[in-house]
């Protein structure tokens, strides 16, 4: 009997934490292959060989070349540093702008919730995407300005989810115990609320940081993202489109780089949404 | 209580949010770098010729004069001239809108269909290798980028079997791999959503009631659980329905298909503002209407959620 139950406890064990721990994995390889092999694979990713172009994964360049004869598997890993900074500084953005938003939205209420909210409608009135398109059309490409086109759209998501948190947190005994005891609504809001919204800010990142990166996917594609011959995901798929004919590797390689990362992400996020909201399953 | 005032109430504030995005855009435009009178014009024109066009396209005038100018030709129906092309706005945007129709609304009854049914499958069949199968797909189809599943269709059914057009604009053959490409990027969500609604009503009191009826399990599922499934998923639909067009944008560069997301991306880099700014508005009309179209519909189907604003 004993055995009996500590085998199915094993197994809800395995169960519930499997997709954190190959979500961990496959970011655990991403990172490697992006921040590690070049420090010991040293590549030049821009190195041209035009005696060489378009040729398919060989021991010497593990992902082929490109069709100025470049090594895919260094330019992918140098597109997946730019892509992966774009996104978080993207999704850094949204929480950064996000918390000070929600909080306030609901711990003042009234007329400052009602402005702050209506704003946040405007924000979401916009199909993300145009909105960063717009975005940098106004201000330029680059991965700073990338970062803010995503960014900016990220943050009435986290506003909104920090509001309602918030309103959740504030009827809870300790809150207006410290409130009766004189703490004004900075104090509050820092030391009383914001450690016990934390959680699902957390988890709201993680799923924000998998969605930019597909968006800084998207706007690369799209030639508003980072310039050549700088290598990013989007760009390089973009780029990869030119020769499908012949070179059809390029696009599978940066394109299957781009979502690894997006699924590793995602269940990481899963997995701590699991662990801390057993609701959810 | 009546559905008209929660109707109007509704219009009202969507009406709202159209003026207050149409400001941001035309703001937005109006701060980009480069002078749109040099960029139609070419660097050799002298400043004679640059004067009288910023006169002719109102460009000399205070910000919140144009704005208003342009807001009464907007009522008035008249959205300008497209420096690019030299032709009427409505002329570039409204066949553009359309083309991107044809592909949105077909993926947005597929996507929406096949989603709510593998969801509802998933929901029924828990911790089955159904419900580890669809879990699976929509893990991978959540992180797959449109724009890159479309490329390796191309490969894949143009190029390689030959068996339809790698791009081209019509109605037959041409519309079928845009279509799956911007259908497998939605379905994902839908799945999901529909996934945990109706795993959620199973658990409700009325279902074990229907079962305890001895009514089949076909019946509890598709006739009593489905209904109520359903709003979380019209509402994630509906706020799709802007994801839908955007994610069209990059669908229709691979396949070289004359949207207006296509249309709005080359004069976002040509700095063609008539164009941007119609486009934008036009998408972000679109998008609001599909909300309102959702809150009316839930209006109807539920009248909680009517009486609940009312109150609010």
């Amino acid at each position: 009997m004993r055995s009996r139950t500590r085998s199915s406890f094993g197994r809800k064990l395995v169960r519930r934490y499997v997709g954190g721990l190959v979500g961990g994995l496959i970011l655990a390889v991403l990172l490697l292959l992006v921040v590690v092999l070049p420090l010991i694979r040293t590549v030049d990713p821009f190195r041209q060989d035009l005696g060489r172009v378009l040729e398919f994964p060989s021991a010497e360049h593990p992902f082929g070349t490109d069709e100025f004869g470049r090594d895919v598997l260094s330019r992918v890993a140098a597109g997946g540093r730019v892509s992966l900074l774009t996104a978080t500084l993207a999704t850094a953005l949204g929480v950064a702008f996000g918390i000070p938003l929600g909080l306030a939205s609901g711990l003042f209420g009234g007329l400052t919730d009602s402005m702050i909210m209506r704003a946040m409608d405007v924000m979401l009135a916009f199909p993300s995407i145009l909105l960063a398109i717009l975005l940098v059309t106004v201000i330029g490409s680059g991965i700073l300005n990338t970062a803010l086109a995503i960014g900016l759209s990220t943050i009435p998501h986290f506003a909104r989810l920090i509001r309602g948190s918030t309103l959740q947190v504030t009827t809870a005994d300790y809150v207006g115990a410290a409130r009766s005891i004189g703490c004004g609504n900075l104090r509050i809001a820092v030391t009383h609320v914001l450690p016990n919204i934390s959680t699902p800010i957390v988890i709201q990142s993680t799923f924000t940081l998998a969605r930019a990166i597909l968006r800084a996917g998207s706007l690369g594609f799209l030639g508003l993202g980072v310039q050549p011959p700088t290598p990013e995901w989007g760009a390089l798929i973009a780029a990869g489109r030119n020769n499908i004919q012949d070179g059809w590797h390029n696009v599978l390689f940066a394109g299957l780089a781009l979502s690894l990362a997006v699924v590793g992400i995602n269940m990481v996020g899963d997995a701590i949404r699991l662990a801390v909201e057993p609701r959810h399953r | 209580m009546a559905v008209l005032p929660y109707i109007l109430r509704r219009l009202l504030a969507t009406l709202v949010v159209v003026v207050l995005s149409s400001f941001l855009v035309f703001g937005a435009l109006r701060l980009a770098p480069g002078d749109p009178a040099i960029m139609l014009l070419g660097d050799f024109a002298t400043e004679e010729t640059l004067a009288r066009t910023r006169r002719e396209l109102g460009l000399d005038r205070p910000f919140v004069v144009q704005y208003f100018l342009f807001l009464k030709r907007v009522v008035r129906g008249d959205l300008g001239t497209s420096m690019q092309y030299r032709s009427p706005v409505p002329d570039l945007v409204f066949p553009a809108f359309k083309a991107t129709l044809y592909l949105a609304l077909p993926s947005l009854v597929l996507s929406s269909a096949i989603g709510i049914l593998a969801g509802g499958l998933a929901a029924a069949k828990l911790r089955t290798w159904v419900d580890h199968l669809v879990s699976f797909l929509v893990v991978l189809g959540i992180a797959t980028p449109g724009f890159w599943l479309a490329i390796l269709l191309v490969v894949l059914f143009a190029l390689r079997l030959r068996w339809l057009p790698s791009s081209g604009y019509g109605l037959g053959a041409n519309l079928v791999l845009p279509v799956i490409a911007l259908t497998i990027e939605q379905l994902a969500l839908t799945s999901q959503i529909m996934k945990g609604s109706m795993s959620d009503v199973l658990l409700e009191r009325y279902i074990q009631t229907a079962h305890a009826k001895g009514l089949s399990n076909g019946r509890v599922l598709w006739g009593h659980a489905l209904r109520n499934s359903l709003i979380p998923v019209v509402t994630v639909v509906a706020l799709r329905f802007g994801a839908l067009l955007g994610g069209a944008v990059t669908i229709e560069v691979v396949f070289g298909w004359p949207g207006l997301g296509r249309l709005v991306v080359a004069a976002a880099l040509a700095r063609d503002y008539p164009i941007v700014i119609a486009g934008a508005l036009l998408l972000s009309v679109a998008f609001v209407g599909a909300n309102l179209m959702a809150d009316i519909v839930y209006g109807y189907v539920d009248p909680r959620i009517r009486h609940a604003q009312q109150n609010a």
